[in-house]
């Protein structure tokens, strides 16, 4: 069935249609939740979000750009909302160290390292962490980052890059040391 | 060496930029998503449950019970701030000589107070004059009710090409006033001011709602918890127990309010 079939039955009020749009998405909407969050209740929370706002604003979708690339622009939007009001940083620096330093088990240099770029990644500003994440551990295009983010695709380009280059910068010094 | 996206590295770099991805892909890979049990949720929301499931996050029953006595605590807070909010409008109207009728003038003495957040204070005084302004608007005034007309003339300001600069500028007065709301230990002869601003606010607010700019579901959403706050701040009148700021202070946090104002200002900007 297509998606603007499944569109129009939970238009009109189909659960299972809406079971099956969201089965279609929500996975990867809820990896990119948690990549951008590391944390597993906000990357539910904000899921749950993006299709409840996705669902309840389903009338004014125009069907101009598909349902997948529409849902990860509102999912984008819900996360970098929750992340500006809930200031969890340094709970999360936290648990993720922690998280880190038993999954790396007796390596202290490879948890040393995921840590401080893990830091890194976070001390980005948001408009460089969002393309870079996006781009380069969900595997979004930048055609798909610039309509998502409401910038320009070279814009996406320009952001990744930079970002790439204050992590080598982190990389680097790490080295040095 | 041009990578794919067109950006000039060395080899050393793209090691690097490799190197770097697979590490951060390994610690922030993601866990299996619960698919079903956030579904639950999303169908209880959108689609409404005829058997209701409680699924309670461990971080959201946190927060439930403070965020529902601070929800219990400023419903009662809109109910007054309703009260209030008509009658500001037709006393605004009505004081243009240009626009105000004898009849109207006379309705408008009857029923104006000082401030439109005074009201709550006296609840049955409020009805009372509601009553008088009724039967006197009932008796002088053959035209539509006069309190409609006014509702909608300023109303209309914020649908026609202006309403998203009007939009911005109660936004942007709304998040100051939001940000300069007391702490719990400040003096409290300060509320005064704070509390009928936060009046005039709310009256803008109950208008936007009315409006074609508050049929956006999320400007919408935002309003009405502006809404709630605005007649919650608007009781403050120098009496306030400990609490009431901190209940303030609980809802602004619980609906991420301040951060929203912020994105809808952008937003509201950049439709001027």
């Amino acid at each position: 069935m297509s998606e603007a079939h499944l569109i129009a039955r939970v238009l009109e009020g189909d659960r299972l249609a809406g079971r099956e749009l969201y089965d279609a998405h929500a996975s990867r909407v809820y990896r990119l939740a948690y990549r951008m969050t590391c944390d597993e209740d906000m990357a539910r929370e904000c899921t749950q979000d993006t299709f409840i706002r996705a669902f309840s604003r389903l009338n004014g979708f125009r069907q101009e750009a598909a349902f997948g690339t529409w849902i990860h622009r509102i999912a984008v939007s819900v996360v970098l909302q929750a992340l500006r009001s809930q200031r969890r940083r340094s709970a999360r620096f936290v648990d993720m160290d922690e998280a880190r330093e038993v999954a790396a088990g007796d390596d202290g240099h490879d948890a040393e390292l995921a840590s401080r770029l893990e830091r890194a990644v976070d001390e980005l500003p948001e408009m460089y962490r969002t393309p870079l994440i996006m781009h380069d551990l969900e595997g979004y295009t930048h055609a798909a980052i610039a309509d998502a983010l409401s910038i320009a695709e070279g814009t996406s380009k320009t952001r990744v890059a930079h970002a790439r280059a204050k992590l080598r910068d982190t990389l680097t010094a790490l080295r040095d040391q | 060496m041009t990578s794919g996206d067109g950006e000039s590295t060395s080899m050393e770099e793209e090691r690097m930029n490799e190197m770097i991805r697979q590490t951060l892909a390994a610690s922030r890979r993601p866990p299996e998503p619960p698919l079903d049990a956030m579904w639950l949720q999303i169908e209880e929301r959108v689609f409404g449950d005829a058997k209701p499931r409680l699924v309670l996050h461990t971080r959201a029953s946190r927060w439930l019970i403070p965020t529902l006595a601070a929800a219990a605590a400023l419903v009662f807070g809109v109910g007054l701030g309703w009260y209030a909010a008509p009658r500001t409008v037709v006393t605004r109207v009505v004081a243009s000589p240009a626009a105000a009728t004898p009849a109207t003038q006379q309705v408008a003495s009857e029923d104006a107070t000082p401030s439109s957040t005074e009201a709550p204070n006296n609840v049955a005084s409020t009805i009372q004059s509601r009553e008088n302004a009724r039967i006197q608007n009932a008796h002088s005034v053959t035209t539509p009710d006069s309190r409609d007309l006014a509702a909608a003339r300023l109303a209309s300001q914020f649908n026609d090409a202006g309403g998203g600069s009007e939009m911005s500028r109660y936004l942007a007065q709304t998040a100051v006033l939001l940000a300069s709301l007391p702490s719990d230990r400040a003096a409290a002869e300060s509320d005064t001011a704070v509390a009928t601003r936060a009046g005039e606010l709310l009256t803008q607010t109950h208008l936007l709602l009315d409006s074609k700019a508050g049929s956006d579901p999320t400007l919408h959403r935002l309003l009405e918890d502006l809404e709630l706050v605005l007649a919650q701040v608007a009781r403050l009148r120098g009496q306030r127990n400990g609490t009431d700021l901190q209940l303030i202070h609980q809802t602004l946090t619980a609906h991420d309010v301040l951060p929203r104002v912020h994105d809808a200002t952008i937003e509201a900007s950049i439709t001027d």
